[in-house]
């Protein structure tokens, strides 16, 4: 009776095979919407007491080792960063000088510089795929207000990426790193298209298509306010090397602040302010972070 | 007896998910995580006939697509074949513990590399990344090594149906 069985696994392989070339297709065209978002949201929903559950245990006991071994270094760095603080305050009190002048400066101008705070929402990092994917979970999600789109920052308040998808209790967040969307930034006075270079961990390409002008190595470079993604004045990354245009456009690498798979905390930006969008007078926002710890932002 | 080895299937297929995406989102070797999920799913095409192995192998791909930013079936695809793969070679893994985890690292890497072609063609990694060939020679290594310490444990565990000798 046995033998009279036809072996199904080459028909079973072929069937998942396009199964899975399916659900790629529909995912990539309707891009992480409809039933296959369903499906994603639910998934997500499954696994993530799991691993709250699972970074409860884990976190304290990495946290453990990192610091066993960090503590021979220590010292060193902490001598180092002592020469750098005094370095650092010396030169804060020349910025003072410039501040000052600079607000009297918009005073004698009348420019107006209104600060918004934006709500922040503290977020843990509960999971990461694999080695292939640079995207991760967070712990938080649409019960503290987070959405689809908010920019998302390190402790330090440098740019990781925005929030890809938001359901009840978790986030999945996508570094500028890994986006196929570009960010609009400032590097010193001119204005580009910044993304990431797939398959590194930290390294971008920026494009400024239009008068561009020589940058150098180590220059800043910045979310712009002609960002609709973004705040302005979010700093992002540092430019690796000397570049001049060829023609009008420059291309040049820059490398990201932020270490991406080292993160464990993060902060989710409410995004657009919706105030400033709707206000009468053009505004000028600058980022004051104002953090939650859960609840509504 | 089906029951329960479904429900070790689908305990340890859990549990490689949330250790895969928890622990090793902390230790890592040069930033570098085993792909303990791929491992399990290998090691499950030794215990299931080859149809459940399938779809269990796809399952576990859709889930880990489900938790990731790529579209889904990425993954699903990657494993699947995998498993397909692993199932026409299974005799690799009776010649003992180190051939097997040799032969689970093999599989891993045909895995990652299916894994960077189709998602290149559907748009979610870019094989030209330079990191990204450090990825696909390192996952397979660890792989192997997880394997090699993982083989033994089951071993122990497992009824006497199938053995690494």
């Amino acid at each position: 009776m046995r033998e009279n069985r036809r072996d199904i696994t080459l028909p079973t392989f072929i069937t998942l095979i396009a199964i899975a070339l399916m659900l790629m297709t529909l995912d990539v065209r309707a891009q992480g919407g409809g039933v296959i978002g369903t499906v994603r949201s639910g998934a997500n929903r499954l696994i993530e007491p799991i691993e709250t559950a699972a970074a409860f245990v884990v976190n304290p006991l990495a946290d453990f080792v990192e610091n066993l071994a960090d503590l021979a270094e220590l010292r060193s760095e902490n001598e180092a960063l002592r020469a750098e603080l005094a370095d650092l305050q010396a030169e804060q009190a020349a910025f003072q000088d410039k501040l000052a002048r600079l607000d009297q400066l918009e005073k004698a101008m009348r420019l107006e510089l209104n600060i918004a705070d934006i709500a922040v929402t503290a977020a843990n990092v509960i999971g990461r795929t694999d080695s292939l994917d640079l995207a991760f979970r967070i712990d938080k999600g649409e019960e503290s207000g987070i959405v689809a789109g908010n920019p998302v920052v390190d402790a330090n308040g440098y740019l990781v990426g925005r929030v890809l998808e938001s359901g009840n209790g978790y986030a999945i967040v996508i570094p500028l790193v890994a986006d196929v969307e570009a960010a609009t930034v400032t590097v010193g006075d001119q204005v580009g298209s910044l993304s990431g270079v797939i398959g590194t961990d930290d390294r971008l390409v920026l494009d400024v298509f239009d008068q561009a002008t020589p940058v150098l190595a180590g220059q800043q470079v910045v979310t712009s306010a002609q960002s609709f993604a973004y705040p302005p004045s979010l700093p992002v990354g540092e430019v690796t090397e000397d570049a001049v245009p060829v023609g009008r456009a420059l291309t040049v690498g820059v490398r990201a602040f932020v270490d991406v798979r080292s993160l464990r905390v993060v902060l989710v930006l409410a995004w657009p302010d919706t105030d400033a969008a709707t206000a009468d007078t053009p505004v000028v926002t600058t980022p004051q972070f104002t953090t939650t710890t859960g609840g509504g932002s | 007896m089906k029951t329960k080895r479904a429900l070790t299937v689908v305990v340890a297929l859990i549990l490689a998910i949330a250790i895969q995406t928890s622990v090793f989102g902390r230790f890592r070797v040069g930033s570098i995580a085993p792909d303990l999920v791929l491992v399990v799913v290998i090691l499950i095409t030794l215990q299931l006939a080859p149809s459940p192995a399938l779809v269990v192998a796809f399952l576990s791909g859709a889930t880990l697509d489900a938790l990731s930013s790529d579209a889904l079936g990425l993954r699903a695809l990657a494993y699947t074949a995998v498993a397909y793969a692993a199932l026409r070679t299974r005799d690799r893994a009776d010649a003992g513990p180190v051939a097997a985890a040799v032969w689970i690292g093999v599989l891993s890497l045909f895995g990652i590399l299916l894994l960077v072609v189709v998602g290149t063609l559907f748009g979610q990694i870019d094989m030209t990344g330079s990191q990204l060939v450090r990825r696909v020679v390192v996952v397979p290594l660890l792989n192997l090594t997880v394997a090699f310490l993982l083989i033994p444990l089951i071993e122990r565990v497992q009824r006497p149906a199938r053995r690494f000798v």
